[in-house]
């Protein structure tokens, strides 16, 4: 078997109408998410921050990250690649994959298809842009490795595909823990992967490590096709009225999504390739197939959904666009995976209360969007919640600070309750209120503490103050502030901040 | 998609005779020693809820079992592992919104223990409804009370939810070590827990719990000593 891909390097910053030798990059979050060639000729790398950016490229336009607007302007390229070749599989908006064996024996040979699709796609562009656009494709024996050789604009010669892929880094795969579980290993590049005995792999990592082991071995997977499943998996609805606008088609497509993921999930399966159709009122279609990286969840088809539609009816000219509102919506799994092949495990098959947690959790997340559910990683810090992060369910841990020391640290055990917003509370000792000298001196010793609308009550014990001056070269973020701990005759042990001569409770020892 | 470093040959949670294992000092509160599976806890205290909850929670997460807690923003995570909570068995869900009784009833489907701070008022319907599904996914319900002696909210959720729960687990009283006026650092607490409920014989039944730092100078909760049958 023989795939293509077709590769638009760096596409944000066509879709922008910008050319590759401009300086531009693009911002998502706070940090770089891709840049010009020009950029980076420069130094601009993704991950950076706008002012390292900067700072290597003076004279570097900054947009903001835009996928809405990268999918638009790339499906009049995908129109034009369907004349050529019947069945393209999109990716994300700059790349694209799609059978070989077919469209080479019809266009002659793997060259001649190649070239035929650089330069109607190459001549397409340059009407429409005005700009002259990189384009490459590339052609390997599995869809994993086309898409690698299509960066490197190279036709990988059948049988040759493991020797291809052998030195590239293992986070190619795109699966996290197997990339830590690797590296831990001593293992770093696709090569010393590939070398692994299969059945070892197997065994030891479960069935997703050992389909990453096949990709690595230069394979082709063969997808669990729909026809054996012998059952439709889609679903659809009408929209009535027809919706002429981006937004509302979208959110119709919100229940449908869900409804597809739960038919999946019955089944044990989850969707890799998804279909989207959308029909007008006056019977015009635009289907399209989308892939995913590695399965969709409700969130990406809702995405697909929206890049597709704002590709056919926001579309620049007038031809382009459908003469009526969608009518109706179809949402088909066209490749499907079984779930218990997703996960890898690092030291065996999950046990069942892990996939059910991680199923359980994943519907959650449906009900209350990305950031409803999170889970905590350990890091570096000072202060009470500064030594923990909360990462948003279904997102990937990001990387954090080794441990390292960080003077003035509050010392274990931890509190277990800190107050998103400290408690305001004043604090007298036998000679008025206990304030902080500029040289960390306590006043007098505290002897009561008040909270907002009670009454005062004795300080049994306290210690501190413990200095914190952090940052004193930044004026915005320069802190000075000492803590004190201290415990209460009926309110408990807190853990308090005092700051120009202001008391709070931080953080409470429940 | 996070996932959970499951440590070698765990076995699966469904082991310990119907119930889930806890620590020491709580097995010894609790008719064999464990956590029954399908039923509910409330636990109270003006001082000390939250570290009783930890404890619970300590004995159940080490044996491999996921937990969820809902509606507290405030929950100290760097204290939930010290007790020896994993944090890669831990969800949180700080603010549920309007939903929150169908959020709890999804988690009871998804994980063995959820942990409810009660966002409102529960209709007797809606509490029967959740405590039935707790009962088919042989999930615990942990009702906490959330009112504490510094927090300056209503009345007491616990006593607010329709039906009390099987089991309640009261912090009576709580004492920090370490600290003298001027001087020292938090070190251990000791806190009284009365327990009582449907299916515990006889009179409420006291122990002790301590929490902190214990005198080898480890946080507890990292050593186990699950009592099962």
């Amino acid at each position: 078997m023989r795939f293509l891909a077709v590769y638009f390097p760096n596409w944000s910053v066509t879709a922008a109408g910008y050319s590759q030798d401009e300086q531009v990059a693009f911002l998502h979050a706070g940090t770089i998410i891709g840049c010009s060639t020009a950029a980076h000729t420069d130094g601009v790398r993704p991950g950076q921050r706008r002012r390292e950016a900067k700072r290597h490229c003076p004279m570097l336009t900054i947009l903001t990250h835009d996928s809405d607007r990268d999918a638009k302007a790339f499906e009049p390229l995908i129109t034009a690649l369907t004349q050529l070749v019947p069945r393209i599989e999109i990716t994300t908006p700059g790349l694209c994959t799609m059978a070989a064996a077919g469209p080479s024996r019809y266009y002659g040979s793997e060259q001649a298809l190649a070239k035929l699709l650089n330069e109607e796609l190459s001549s397409d562009l340059l009407e429409r842009t005005n700009q002259p656009a990189t384009i490459r494709v590339g052609i390997a024996d599995s869809r994993f490795a086309a898409g690698l050789a299509a960066r490197h604009a190279a036709i990988i010669a059948p049988g040759h595909t493991e020797e291809f892929l052998a030195p590239f880094p293992i986070s190619t795969l795109g699966i996290d823990d197997l990339t830590i579980l690797s590296h831990r290993l001593g293992i770093h590049t696709l090569g010393q992967f590939a070398k692994l005995p299969t059945r070892s792999v197997l065994s030891r990592f479960g069935t997703a490590a050992s389909a990453a082991h096949q990709l690595a071995r230069g394979e082709h997977r063969e997808p669990l096709s729909i026809h054996e499943i012998a059952q439709v998996l889609a679903v659809s609805t009408e929209l009535d009225p027809p919706a002429e606008r981006v937004d509302i088609a979208t959110f119709a497509a919100r229940s449908l999504a869900s409804e597809l993921i739960d038919l999946l999930a019955r089944r044990g399966l989850a969707c890799t390739v998804l279909r989207i159709d959308a029909q007008t009122e006056h019977g015009e279609t635009l289907t399209r197939l989308w892939r995913a990286s590695t399965v969709f969840d409700a969130e990406t088809i809702i995405e697909r959904v929206r890049w597709q539609l704002s590709g056919w009816l926001d579309a620049g000219t007038k031809d382009q666009r459908p003469t009526a509102g969608i009518m109706l919506l179809q949402l088909h799994a066209d490749e499907v995976a079984g779930t218990a092949d997703l996960q890898v495990s690092l030291w065996g098959e999950m046990s069942d209360t892990d996939r059910r947690a991680v199923r359980g959790l994943d519907r959650v997340r449906g009900l209350l969007g990305p950031g409803g559910v999170v889970t905590a990683v350990l890091r570096g810090g000072r202060g009470p919640g500064d030594r923990t992060t909360l990462v948003p369910w279904g997102e990937p841990t990001p990387a954090l600070d080794p441990p390292m020391p960080w003077p003035g640290q509050v010392t274990s055990p931890a509190p277990t309750l800190i107050h998103p917003q400290p408690i305001p509370v004043e604090v007298i000792g036998d000679h008025g209120p206990v304030g902080i000298s500029m040289r960390g001196e306590i006043s007098n010793s505290p002897t009561q503490l008040r909270l907002p609308n009670r009454n005062w009550q004795a300080i049994t014990a306290w210690a501190g103050p413990w200095l914190i001056d952090e940052r004193w070269w930044d004026r915005q973020t320069h802190r000075r502030q000492a803590r004190f701990q201290l415990t209460t005759a009926q309110a408990g042990a807190h853990l308090c901040t005092v700051q120009r001569n202001r008391w709070w409770i931080e953080a409470t020892y429940d | 998609m996070a996932l959970a470093l499951v440590q070698p040959n765990i076995p699966d949670s469904t082991d310990f005779a119907g119930g889930l294992p806890l620590v020491t000092e709580l097995g010894a509160l609790l008719p064999g020693g464990i956590l029954r599976r399908g039923g509910s806890v409330g636990i109270s205290g003006q001082t000390g809820q939250t570290s009783l909850l930890l404890k619970l929670l300590a004995g159940p997460v080490a044996n491999g079992s996921w937990v969820a807690v809902i509606g507290l923003p405030a929950l100290g995570v760097e204290a939930a592992n010290e007790f020896g909570v994993s944090l890669d068995r831990l969800a949180l869900v700080p603010d549920p919104g309007t939903a929150w009784l169908d959020v709890t009833a999804a988690l009871l489907d998804a994980v063995d223990i959820v942990v409810l701070y009660p966002q409102g008022n529960c209709r007797p319907g809606d509490a029967s409804r959740l405590l039935a599904r707790a009962r088919e996914r042989h999930s615990v319900l942990v009702l906490m009370d959330g009112q504490l002696a510094i927090s300056p909210s209503g009345r007491s959720a616990l006593a607010r939810w329709p039906q009390s729960p099987d089991l309640t687990l009261a912090a009576t009283e709580s004492s920090w070590s370490g600290l003298t006026p001027g001087h020292g650092t938090l070190h251990h607490c000791s806190i009284s827990v009365a327990a009582s409920g449907r299916r515990l014989p006889g009179p409420r039944r006291t122990g002790q719990v301590t929490t902190g730092q214990t005198t080898t100078g480890q946080a507890t909760g990292r050593r186990l000593n699950a009592v099962a049958r």
